[in-house]
């Protein structure tokens, strides 16, 4: 199961509000390569794991991007709060008002809604460990651009914190992808998948 | 973050979540179960001091019984 604990993973203090801001960093709320989606990948994916050590990873990492999600949730709300209509014109921020006021809502920086085609459960160990690495690195790239874009020290201070842990992430998941490989036929990988070929465990 | 102790709790809750995640995929490193394990006591000598400043972090299965005290997006995570 899951419980919730009231306190954030890192500290969101947000001093002045930034609709512009806000408007790109959504995106790792709810976009392409953003923490909902890695959170629902990893705990997605960890059932067909085939060894406990690779079970708890996907467990933790899935978990630990749900605290990311609340952050970046913390984030968009602290940049959007006690904002005048002037300012939500001028920022480009009226897009995204229309909809949802300021509300949280899971979207890309250009306003497409969550998607489940943003991440793949493939069944595969091999593949879905794969994917994984590739989506830290997306998401750090993202961070990056985030970093190129904003420059409010308090914004980015949280920003670096977060593309931190898609490196951390990243490593973690090369090891698990070692661990899985080891356990497997070395001369080929691919000949069986752990999670379907029953027998060949 | 202002005051010292909140930002230390912070801190070794990291370094319990980092450490955990470490011993993931490399759960015979003895030295880094001992660093892990003495995280554990310090965290528990420090969760009540938490908890009488800001609220029960989980009021279902911990000393509190309500969620009435702020929420981390509210004040920063920081109360």
């Amino acid at each position: 199961m899951f419980q919730y604990e009231k306190i954030l993973q890192y500290p969101v203090n947000i001093k002045n509000p930034n609709p512009a801001a806000a408007k790109i960093i959504i995106t790792q709320y709810g976009g392409p390569d953003g923490e909902l989606g890695a959170s629902l990948r990893y705990l997605s994916q960890r059932f067909a794991m085939p060894d406990p050590k690779l079970q708890g990873l996907l467990t933790d990492i899935g978990t630990e991007e749900l605290g990311h999600l609340e952050m970046i949730g913390t984030l968009v709300y602290q940049l959007t709060r006690n904002l005048s209509i002037d300012e939500i014109k001028k920022s480009g921020f009226d897009a995204y008002f229309v909809d949802h006021t300021t509300g949280v809502y899971p979207a890309s920086a250009a306003g497409v809604p969550f998607t489940a085609a943003y991440l793949q459960s493939k069944g595969d160990v091999i593949t879905d460990l794969h994917e994984d690495m590739a989506a830290e690195q997306k998401a750090r790239t993202t961070y990056d651009n985030i970093l190129r874009l904003v420059d409010d020290p308090d914004v980015c201070d949280v920003i670096k914190f977060l593309r931190e842990r898609e490196i951390v992430h990243y490593q973690r998941f090369g090891e698990g992808l070692r661990i899985a490989t080891d356990k497997m036929n070395e001369k080929n990988f691919y000949a069986f998948n752990p999670a379907f070929d029953i027998g060949c465990k | 973050m202002n005051n010292s102790f909140l930002c230390n709790f912070m801190a070794v809750r990291f370094a319990l979540l980092d450490l955990h995640l470490y011993l993931d995929t490399h759960p015979d490193d003895e030295e880094k179960l001992c660093l892990l394990n003495s995280y554990k006591e310090k965290y528990a000598s420090m969760l009540p001091e938490y908890e009488s400043l800001c609220g029960p972090l989980s009021p279902a299965m911990g000393s509190g019984c309500s969620w009435l005290t702020p929420f981390p997006w509210v004040k920063g995570g920081v109360c």
